[in-house]
């Protein structure tokens, strides 16, 4: 079924035929708009993955206990899943 | 961020520290040039810092305090410190143009100048162009799409003006050529600069 629509009169229109300014324009052209990369907050922890630098090995276990020695680190977890098995048979399990 | 973890790769075939020990020669060359280096140092009055120090930086008109070590870079400073992320680490080697601040008025890379070196020079980062006609020419021409690359673009437009103030479409293209943008709003961002041009701000 068809439904009848007409336009409305131009002079009526606001959206169509007009000048659309950006809303959020002015506030990304003098920095004030915030990225998630731009979120910095009081004692804010950043998390990051650390991948096994080896390209063809074993991993037979992870210590993190030497990590947590570090100053500023809050946490560190070891990914079992992966220990033991090669890159490549990761997925198969 | 944005800064690459360093890999120690254990099977590198080449290390520096192996070069120097390598040769007597090679190494008495390097205690050589150590001391070449400390006296060219000391010739030059250079002081050698270490540790976090707080020091005094002009940003935007306003003298503020900062904490930072001799490592930290003006982008650092400016964005952890005094929440001015206008400034964008989008690369760490100054070749995308988003971390583009004014020192005395002329444009740096926030991200390739250490804080330390910009102690008693007048910073204006793009949250201190809010006022100037280069943001509002922005908005006008629809200079942008995403946005993060665009407060580069806008004090590279206003530093270039500066220069500049009546350039040419041409020279502006040449003019603003340091700074990336992965939306492609080149084409507006350059009719955005002309805008500024012709209204004489």
């Amino acid at each position: 079924m068809a439904v009848e629509y007409s336009w409305p009169a131009k002079e009526k229109s606001h959206a169509i035929g007009t000048r659309v300014k950006r809303v959020d324009g002015m506030a990304k052209a003098t920095g004030a708009a915030k990225y998630t990369y731009d979120v910095n907050l009081k004692n804010q922890l950043i998390a990051k993955g650390l991948g096994c630098p080896h390209a063809h090995c074993r991993i037979k276990s992870i210590d993190v206990a030497p990590a947590l020695k570090i100053s500023g680190v809050v946490y560190a977890e070891p990914v079992e899943r992966t220990a033991g098995k090669r890159r490549n048979q990761r997925s198969k399990d | 961020m944005a800064q690459r973890t360093p890999t120690l790769d254990p099977h590198s075939g080449f290390s520096r520290r192996d070069f120097l020990r390598g040769s007597g020669a090679a190494a008495a060359a390097a205690t050589v040039h150590q001391h070449a280096t400390a006296a060219l140092a000391q010739e030059k009055g250079a002081k050698v810092v270490g540790g976090t120090q707080t020091i005094t930086l002009n940003v935007n008109g306003k003298d503020q305090q900062v904490k930072v070590e001799p490592r930290t870079t003006l982008m650092e400073a400016l964005r952890y410190q005094l929440d001015l992320t206008g400034c964008k680490p989008i690369c760490t080697d100054g070749s995308s143009g988003g971390a583009t601040v004014l020192e005395d008025g002329k444009p740096i890379q926030a991200n390739t100048r250490l804080a330390m070196q910009c102690v008693g020079k007048k910073i204006t980062t793009v949250e201190g162009l809010a006022n100037d006609a280069v943001p509002k020419a922005f908005v006008e021409a629809d200079a942008q799409q995403c946005g993060f690359c665009t407060p580069g673009f806008v004090v590279g437009v206003r530093a270039f003006l500066n220069s500049k103030p009546k350039a040419t479409e041409e020279e502006i293209r040449k003019g603003l050529n340091g700074n990336l943008c992965r939306c492609g709003t080149y084409a507006n961002v350059i009719q955005a600069a002309l805008k500024v041009v012709k209204g004489g701000a």
